[in-house]
């Protein structure tokens, strides 16, 4: 028996308003989940690590009761400063690494696309690994040894004189990937720079040069983080004050501007951004690769879109996730020392990102 | 109701010192539900006459007016609420939702943190409505075909609310339906919504049918303007387009591809059979006179059945197929014998 198909008057279904609702919910998920995910490894980078120390026992010094001394110490002096930073260094390559690659429509852009980390190294290089020269005679004399302030202000340096280099000259130039092949130029050059110092370097002085290159989080003391946090605080809070701009460049240049975007001052700022995010983290942390091009795509996998008003908050989320996690399986070797941040990062983050892609097909940049 | 006058306008590059003009002493005038079609041969200067109109490069000299407003006066935002441009560039944009680009057209009016109010979503939900894509809205950007695309962005750029719509070659990429439909839409929007409407095409057949005004650049750089029916009857167009491999036959409104005759050919019968067979000889490369006599003439009858006399022999068939392979035939053998000769 055959049952006559009703005739159907469908409306034509408002793909719009269902899809927004659904989309949006799904992003809202995501981020709850992220910041559970947050939470829940800062908290166990407070317990793990080379002594256990029992939750109940975290949570009572986090909320300022003195339980006992080498516990308090521990949590308060080393393991809190510790994540905070990572959490930070984390979020800000996140962000910097987004911001590149929505400026340059490049997916393989990342927070030194202009040349900074090189630039960063050379200063870096200069004062470790310059031996003879008079200024480091006048540095050892007065302090005794190279100290990480030194350090740090010789990679802001270097990595301010690759910036400055190349945004005065990008003023100059139409083509977003001109731009990028001038970074890419200038971080050459300041490698070229390094190669020769090291080549002429005292071998007992390379140990310090190459601990630097593997990249860390336990080197920010209190004292630092009082520098260190507000200027990624700054870098972020640019990035989350231009997620409206960021949704116009993915138009492109051209479309953005006849949106009423003044492109050139947004390149400007977006530039400067997160240059001195990825600058201010190599300075601090030493040039942690990887994380600044992996985590936006992971966000965009994870949220099934480009969308800046969610990526940015999901991008400071998992970046602080990712990061926490990479300290804490670099201390897996206990007592025994840590694992280079650099070589943790890359092991674990590559095959996740390259899960993330193979399974969404949904990146931002593929076709 | 003027929407768009350009006074005076120069329109070209500066480079330092040098400046080169592109197109001198245009005086444009483009009233609300107008729709225009700027044509001419490639790289003469119709993207810099957009471009120059929609403020993305500065005009050489003379002015251009908004709602009675000079463009010099417009702040960029101010300027995206009322010209809306719909440019060559195909942005690749995955991860994308087709509304979002639609939303993306709301950004000279919304807040700085970009958030979109009632109204706003009133407005993107109107401008997907006006492109009829409102069951694609929810799908990715990137799994759209061109015209899908093409839609979403006149959406966007309809978001903007603007009252001068620019688009540069918006067929282009399209396929013979989708250019039509294309073309259909903008006509509809104009009338409908009071927009002005400024569109480069190479679509010339096209163009000539569906704009209330066609704007033509020919390759003496001097734009002439009219009602396409004015152009045709004056001799504008055929004048302007018409080269030594085409010509424009104005009674038909289209081009056809210049061959070397080979004789005049008559056709006698009626209706599209008639009209059909007339296009075969054409391509053939006949001269094609209707009523008299010719050295070839050829009579239709019901359907396709053709008698053909040819220098005195006759031959007949039932469809096109086989008068064209009477035409070739008779090709190769004068061939062959002028080889001979």
């Amino acid at each position: 028996m055959k049952t006559r198909p009703t005739p159907q008057v469908s409306p034509v279904p408002n793909e719009y308003v269902s899809q927004r609702g659904r989309r949006r919910s799904r992003a809202r998920l995501v981020l709850v989940a992220l910041a559970v995910l947050l939470v829940v490894f800062f908290l166990l980078s407070m317990i793990l690590g080379s002594v256990w120390v029992p939750p109940d026992r975290v949570l009572s010094i986090l909320l300022g009761q003195n339980v006992s001394n080498a516990e308090n110490a521990i949590v308060m002096e080393v393991r809190l400063p510790q994540a905070l930073t990572a959490l930070l260094a984390g979020a800000a390559l996140g962000i910097a690494g987004l911001q590149m690659q929505t400026l340059f429509r490049n997916p393989l852009a990342d927070p030194f696309a202009l040349g900074i980390a090189s630039g960063a190294s050379l200063g870096v290089a200069l004062v470790l690994l310059a031996g003879g020269s008079a200024a480091y005679g006048v540095l050892s004399s007065s302090l005794g040894l190279v100290g990480d302030a030194v350090v740090t202000a010789a990679s802001i340096l270097g990595a301010g004189l690759a910036l400055t280099v190349v945004l005065s000259i990008s003023t100059r130039v139409e083509n977003p990937a001109t731009i990028l092949i001038l970074g890419l130029m200038v971080g050459y050059a300041a490698s070229a720079f390094v190669t020769v110092i090291v080549a002429g370097a005292d071998p007992a002085q390379l140990q310090r040069w190459i601990a630097w290159g593997f990249g860390s989080f336990s080197g920010v003391t209190w004292q630092r983080l009082l520098i260190f946090a507000p200027l990624v605080a700054a870098g972020l809070a640019v990035a989350a004050a231009t997620t409206k701009q960021l949704d116009a460049l993915l138009l492109g240049e051209n479309y953005a501007r006849s949106l009423g975007l003044n492109v050139e001052r947004m390149r400007l700022a977006t530039m400067m951004g997160a240059s001195i995010l990825g600058g201010v983290v190599t300075a601090f942390c030493g040039p942690i690769a990887f994380l600044g091009v992996a985590i936006p795509h992971m966000c965009r996998a994870l949220l099934g879109s480009s969308d800046h008003r969610v990526l940015v908050p999901a991008t400071i989320l998992l970046g602080g996730i990712v990061a926490l996690v990479a300290q804490l399986v670099s201390l897996t070797p206990g007592n025994s020392g840590v694992l280079p941040l650099n070589a943790v990062t890359a092991l674990i983050g590559a095959p996740v990102v390259v899960l993330f892609l193979m399974r969404s097909r949904r990146g931002a940049f593929t076709a | 109701m003027t929407a768009l006058r350009a006074t005076d306008l120069t329109v070209g590059y500066r480079a330092r010192t040098l400046r080169t003009i592109v197109l001198e002493g245009l005086n444009l005038d483009v009233g609300a539900g107008e729709l225009i079609c700027l044509l001419g041969p490639n790289g003469i200067g119709k993207s810099t006459l957009l471009r120059t109109l929609s403020k993305v490069q500065p005009a050489l000299s003379g002015s251009i007016e908004i709602d009675g407003v000079s463009l010099e006066r417009l702040s960029a935002v101010e300027l995206a609420r009322r010209i809306g441009v719909v440019l060559t560039d195909r942005p690749m944009i995955g991860a994308l939702p087709a509304y979002r680009l639609v939303e993306l057209g709301r950004y000279p009016h919304v807040n700085w943190l970009g958030q979109l109010t009632t109204r706003d979503h009133e407005v993107v939900e109107w401008a997907i409505d006006s492109v009829s894509v409102r069951h694609l809205a929810g799908r990715d950007t990137n799994t759209l075909s061109d015209g899908e695309r093409q839609r979403f962005m006149i959406a966007r750029a309809l978001a903007q609310e603007p009252s001068v719509l620019l688009l540069d070659e918006p067929t282009a990429f399209l396929d013979v339906a989708s250019r039509v439909e294309l073309m259909g839409l903008l006509r509809q929007l104009a009338r409908e919504e009071g927009l002005a409407i400024i569109v480069s095409t190479h679509d010339l057949e096209l163009a000539l049918r569906m704009a209330d005004t066609v704007w033509l650049i020919g390759p003496d750089r001097l734009l002439h303007l009219g009602v396409p029916e004015d152009l045709i009857l004056s001799g504008t167009v055929e004048k302007v387009f018409s080269a030594k491999t085409i010509k424009f036959y104005p009674d038909d409104r289209i081009f056809r591809p210049v061959t070397p005759s080979r004789g005049i050919a008559s056709v006698h019968g009626e209706g599209l059979p008639a009209a059909l067979t007339a296009a075969v000889l054409e391509r053939e490369g006949f001269e094609v006179v209707s009523g008299r006599t010719a050295p070839f003439s050829v009579v239709v009858t019901s359907g396709a059945s053709w008698e053909a006399t040819v220098a005195g022999s006759r031959h007949s068939g039932k469809n096109f197929q086989m008068l064209a392979g009477l035409l070739r035939r008779l090709n190769e053998t004068a061939r062959n014998s002028s080889v001979r000769v």
